[in-house]
């Protein structure tokens, strides 16, 4: 028993000594001063590496989940004679949870492992620090580029996934369920709002982006330096980011559903 | 000013292991100085105290008359472009071919225009012989033209220090000795302070000015090479002459080994 008490207090020191040892890191990484003229190109070529190379999956895995919840919510609508309302269903689904929470966990499985794995090898090779000594600052040249990079594509991907998922969805309802494509639009457009839920849909896109990279880049840097050490950052990066992701979306929702 | 860098009483510990007690050293300038020390001594740790990405708990180190420890964010970047640190393994930036990773440091720290660092980083990697591996991927050298690769991009920036960790292990007899060419040249034509960190006793006092010999958390052995070898202290010579047995032991230190079989009698 008294084994237990220990543990518990043990790990919790020893979980907020790395929740406050990952907040100093993001301030460490973020709070540089910028240089423009350099930092501009690093940011653009991350934005390309992180945005462009997830833009495929989150595509396609958009218009699967518009499909499929397209003809699930018609199957149940069609039992309340309702199946005029599928725009609005699909419309809300997607865009106020499936969309940002889908888009995170994609993004942590495609991008927050290859971030993790990469800087995780950087450092296990000593890349980062001979570029210490070579007075360039690792934070400042590998870490924030692929930071903000995260932040500034996640809401853009959100959209995009919005957009694709009800697309998908209008395909089906319309060309294969056989439903008026004006009922289906114009339910859809009296329905959503666009502050309560394409803002939000943004701002979660942007707050999940920020939690994926944090914990990718921050797994990544403090990887033990060996082959299984970078093998398990880059799993803890996509299991906490996805639980981090989900545990947050709760949190948010319920923010902004309480009338904010 | 004629010590680059002087350490004075440095005390250095990890995970309650003892690594440095009481550390007296100087680097001349110009001169070629050796460290050497059985494995696990702490040499690379000692290359990483003087860079700064180690911090001692007690005790100083002096980099031109400075601190190092103690300078600014700003002061620190300028000071590392002024020495170089080759690390045990290349360290080659994976992403970037030979040629970027030698500019690497160029674009990083300075304003030159692309057709300067095109010349110099040809010039560097003419240096080290490998101008035709210019286009090749770090993946794509061996590991002894990794290391020339990393010495070209060290010295781009042109320090006035150069540390090499353990630069001839694993290296082929012609390989070695063009490196040793190599890092002679380098010292006398440029001027360069040179730290030479290595267990290869006959190739090491052979190029160096001035060697140390680190053993327990101390210097155990200072002098010219010709004093090194003729030295009475037992760890000096049981490692200059390689021998198995002596004061220095072969084993981390661990519990008793009868104990940790379970041999003990009760
Ligand atoms: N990251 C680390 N964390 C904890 N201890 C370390 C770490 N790196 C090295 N050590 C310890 O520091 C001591 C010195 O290591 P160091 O790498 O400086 O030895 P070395 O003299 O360079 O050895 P070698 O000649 O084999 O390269 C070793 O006993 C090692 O156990
Ligand atoms: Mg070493």
């Amino acid at each position: 028993m008294l084994d237990f008490v220990q543990m518990l207090g043990h790990n919790s020191l020893k979980f907020t000594r790395r929740l406050g040892g990952s907040f100093c890191f993001l301030c460490a990484s973020l709070l540089r001063w910028p240089r423009w003229r350099r930092s501009f190109p690093l940011l653009i070529e991350q934005i390309y590496f992180i945005g462009v190379y997830s833009l495929l999956i989150i595509i396609i895995s958009a218009a699967f989940i518009g499909m499929v919840l397209a003809l699930q919510g018609h199957n149940t609508l069609e039992k309340f004679s309702a199946s005029s309302q599928l725009g609005q269903l699909l419309a809300l689904s997607v865009i106020r949870e499936l969309g940002p929470v889908i888009c995170a966990l994609l993004f942590a499985g495609r991008a927050g492992s290859a971030i993790a794995a990469e800087i995780g090898l950087m450092q296990t090779t000593e890349q980062l620090a001979s570029m210490e000594m070579m007075g360039v600052d690792p934070l400042w040249r590998i870490i924030s580029p692929r930071f903000w990079a995260g932040f500034y594509v996640m809401p853009l991907l959100v959209l995009i996934f919005d957009m694709v998922a009800i697309l998908g969805g209008y395909l089906i309802s319309v060309d294969w369920l056989a439903l008026d494509a004006g009922t289906f639009w114009s339910n859809m457009q009296s329905s959503v709002d666009f502050y309560t839920d394409v803002v939000n849909s943004v701002l979660k896109g942007l707050a999940f982006g920020f939690v994926v990279t944090w914990v990718s880049v921050y797994q990544g840097y403090y990887a033990p330096p060996n082959a299984e050490g970078i093998s398990h950052a880059t799993t803890r990066a996509v299991v906490y980011s996805s639980v981090f992701v989900l545990g947050l979306d709760l949190i948010l929702t319920a923010v902004m559903l309480g009338g904010w | 000013m004629n010590q680059h860098v002087v350490m004075e009483n440095l005390y250095f510990e990890r995970d309650n292991h003892i690594i440095f007690s009481n550390l007296n050293l100087k680097i001349a300038r110009n001169k070629v100085t050796a460290i050497m020390g059985p494995s696990g001594s702490g040499k690379t740790t000692l290359l990483k105290l003087i860079g700064a990405q180690l911090y001692p708990k007690r005790g100083k180190i002096l980099f031109n008359g400075k601190n190092i420890h103690h300078l600014s964010r700003k002061e620190l970047n300028n000071a590392r472009c002024q020495m170089g640190l080759l690390f045990q393994e290349a360290a080659l930036f994976t992403h970037l071919n030979v040629f970027e990773n030698v500019a690497f440091p160029l674009r990083e720290n300075s304003e030159l225009l692309d057709f300067m660092i095109r010349d110099l980083v040809l010039m560097h990697l003419e240096t080290v012989g490998l101008r035709g591996t210019a286009l090749l991927k770090p993946s794509q050298l061996s590991s002894g033209m990794a290391r020339r690769v990393a010495l070209a991009r060290t010295i781009a920036l042109d320090p006035s220090l150069i540390m090499y960790d353990e630069p001839f292990t694993g290296q082929d007899p012609i390989t070695m000795a063009v490196l040793m060419r190599l890092i002679q040249h380098l010292n006398r034509v440029l001027g360069l302070t040179t730290v030479i960190v290595s267990h290869d006793v006959q190739e090491t006092l052979s190029i160096a000015d001035y060697v140390y010999i680190i053993f327990d958390g101390k210097v155990v052995g200072e002098g010219r090479p010709q004093k090194i070898l003729a030295s009475e202290n037992l760890a000096v010579q049981q490692f200059t002459h390689g021998l198995a047995d002596g004061i220095i032991p072969f084993h981390y230190p661990a519990e008793d080994y009868r104990k940790d079989l379970g041999l003990a009698d009760a």
